[in-house]
């Protein structure tokens, strides 16, 4: 059991938020961009903090959204993804309510 | 209707008045008269007194309570909804001719598409009477797509105001025609409390009248008494195809094996049910038992009514969502089991076509108008072209005219999965709701098949995960199906089938975002098949991306 747990430590998560805000140059956000696009190429990307390491793995159908918006000069440009992974998790059979019958005693 | 009795009439007036009082704002906005805005307000009290006479019918009926009988409260409770709402809209009409007084330049509303509002607003008035003395739910779902509709408009004057105020045009004039176009979307949410409010009249109801006629008149020639009461007669499905379903339960002692728990009563337009005996008759010679059986059909001009039997068993949906992992495994078992034989004996030998993006395109008015969003235009991404979602259309339309299935198979024409039945004890499958079934290509079912899964409106990751493998298994064994009688294209029709679905499945879809979500899987298959068209390899190698069905 010990070695399970320790295994699990060591894997990296699937489940749990990563958030990042920051100013770059456009040089240095580039190489963010870039790193995204390798991630996807790669089928992987990990996001990692001091309690966290979480992996995802896009694949199948990626749901994509672009909005470019500008107002008075203030611009934004938002990109989003999303997608489902683990698509073949067992059902766990153990769920199933069985009933018996009882000794007749 | 008895609820009806004494209040018909004034609610045809209330409708009446109503429209009048909205044809009236119209003519307002569009050739002022100070007469006609003093005829406006003084009918408003009339709608008021009759809005009030309704409401103590309807409460009376209510309180006395119809002997208990729910269907008839609830009806009542439904006109009151209705007639209130009838009059807050007669309200709006009131408030958009007295802010019309205040625009300086009367013309100046002209510049935006009040027109618009008033003729949707319109569209729905009109049905209102014949959606709710027919409890048509199909009726009903246009009225509340009516509110949809009002919204998006209102979005697009606004923002035209909003862009007026900052050119610096008349703050007065602006601000006034934002009050009207206020009103005009405030009437749209009166009409989808209308339009609710119809559906629940009809979800669950009685018969109408005719209709327990008719089935009194079937039962007696069957030389059987009628057994109804109101105990006994359920209304189990609404009129979505256009017949209204009730179910009379066996009286007991004719009962024959485990079968005949009761028989179906179906009412509606005679060719239509005609065409369904037939079918049931066709199914019944090529596997005996698989469709219910016709105790009696009768016409009556335009009309008919049919009593079927009453099939026993679940849905194969129940199965699916609520039955235990090992009894779901053995149903879809069966299930293709039975499809096998079905399609391997009806087959023949003559090319097909199942004119998928035809019928998608059919039905493109009814999309729009649920989602009008999903009308994309031609868009460009730093130097990316992304088409037109009606140029999609009309590529994946050509793209069709080269595909045709090399054989045909009896179909089911509406192979949704609460369309088959399951009998557990029996250990068989039976089809139901039979009247689009034809010779035809066997994708036109195996799209419904899967997308009926797909569409289900279960985000529960475990349940979700049945439907998966439901469509996993069924996508496998029709691919065997194709590979065992040479069809090459298979793969390229069945992404058709599935475009045709998943955009049409939207218009039934209230929840915006897996609308979307099925849309945007029926524009990427487009895609996707366009893109292997133009690298001119043979459809043979063409595979479906069986990730379009996973959510």
């Amino acid at each position: 059991m010990q070695c399970d747990d320790n295994d699990k430590a060591a894997s990296p998560a699937t489940e749990g938020k990563f958030t990042f805000e920051s100013a770059q140059d456009v040089e240095t956000l580039v190489g963010y961009l870039r790193a995204i696009t390798d991630g996807f190429e790669a089928g992987s990307m990990r996001f990692t903090r001091k309690d966290l390491d979480l992996v995802l793995s896009p694949k199948g159908l990626v749901g994509f959204a672009v909005e470019a918006k500008g107002k008075e000069g203030r611009m934004k440009l938002t990109l989003k993804f999303h997608w489902r992974e683990n698509v073949e998790a067992k059902e766990p059979e153990e769920d199933t309510l069985t009933i018996t019958p009882g000794d007749a005693r | 209707m008895k609820f009806l009795d004494g209040v018909e009439e004034n609610f045809r007036f209330m409708v009446l008045e109503v429209t009048k009082q909205v044809e009236n704002a119209l003519k307002v906005l569009e050739h002022p008269d100070p007469g006609l805005v003093v005829k406006i307000e003084s009918r408003d009290d009339y709608i008021d007194n009759l809005k009030s006479v309704i409401e103590n019918k309807c409460f009376s009926r209510i309180h006395t309570g119809f002997g208990g009988d729910k269907r008839a409260i609830d009806q009542a409770r439904a006109v009151n909804i209705i007639t209130a709402n009838l009059e807050r809209m007669a309200d709006h009409a009131v408030n958009i001719v007295m802010q019309q007084q205040y625009l300086r330049d009367p013309a100046f509303i002209k510049r935006y598409d009040y027109q618009a509002f008033f003729a949707e607003i319109m569209k729905a008035l009109h049905l209102v009477i014949r959606a709710l003395y027919n409890q048509d739910i199909a009726l009903a779902f246009k009225i509340c797509r009516v509110e949809v509709t009002l919204d998006t408009l209102f979005k697009t004057n606004f923002d035209a105001i909003l862009a007026d105020l900052r050119k610096g045009e008349s703050p007065e004039n602006c601000i006034t025609c934002h009050n009207i176009f206020r009103y005009l979307e405030r009437m749209g949410d009166t009409i989808l409390n209308i339009g609710e409010a119809i559906i629940f009249a009809a979800v669950g109801e009685k018969f109408k009248i005719h209709q327990y006629e008719a089935l009194k008149q079937t039962l007696t020639q069957l030389g059987q008494e009628v057994p109804i009461s109101d105990g006994e007669f359920h209304s189990i499905w609404g009129t979505r195809s256009g017949c209204r379903i009730g179910k009379v339960e066996g009286t007991g002692g004719r009962q024959r094996g485990s079968r005949a728990s009761g028989v179906l009563f179906k009412e509606g337009n005679a060719a239509k049910l005609r065409n369904e005996a037939q079918n049931i008759n066709r199914w019944k010679s090529i596997m005996p038992g698989l469709p219910p059986t016709i105790q009696a059909f009768q016409e009556d001009g335009d009309s008919a009514s049919m009593l079927m039997e009453y099939l026993g068993g679940c849905t194969y949906q129940e199965v699916v969502l609520t039955g235990a992992p090992d009894i779901a495994a053995n149903a879809t078992f069966i299930l293709l089991q039975t499809v096998h034989q079905l399609w391997s004996d009806t087959i023949r030998k003559e090319p097909v076509r199942g004119g998928y993006i035809k019928q998608l395109q059919s039905r493109l008015e009814d999309v729009y108008r649920m989602h009008p969003s999903f009308k994309t235009p031609r868009m460009g991404l730093e130097g990316l072209d992304i088409p037109a979602f009606e140029e999609l259309l009309a590529s994946a339309a050509e793209l069709e005219q080269g595909l045709e299935a090399p054989f045909s198979v009896f179909i089911h024409g509406d192979f949704n999965i609460n369309n088959i039945v399951y009998n557990h004890e029996e250990q068989r499958i039976h089809y139901i709701d039979l009247h689009r079934s034809k010779d035809q290509d066997y994708v036109q079912d195996v799209s419904v098949f899967l997308i009926s899964n797909f569409r289900l409106p279960v985000l529960d990751l475990r349940l979700r995960e049945r439907l998966d493998r439901v469509m996993r298994e069924f996508l496998h064994f029709t691919r065997a199906f194709a590979a065992e009688f040479s069809d090459d294209t298979f793969e390229a029709r069945l992404a058709l089938g599935l475009v045709r679905s998943f955009v049409t499945s939207s218009r039934f879809e209230f929840n915006q975002r897996f609308a979307k979500e099925m849309y945007h899987r029926g524009v990427f298959l487009m895609q996707n098949l366009l893109a292997h068209s133009r690298s001119s390899c043979p459809w043979r190698g063409y595979r479906l991306p069986e990730a379009v069905l996973i959510y």
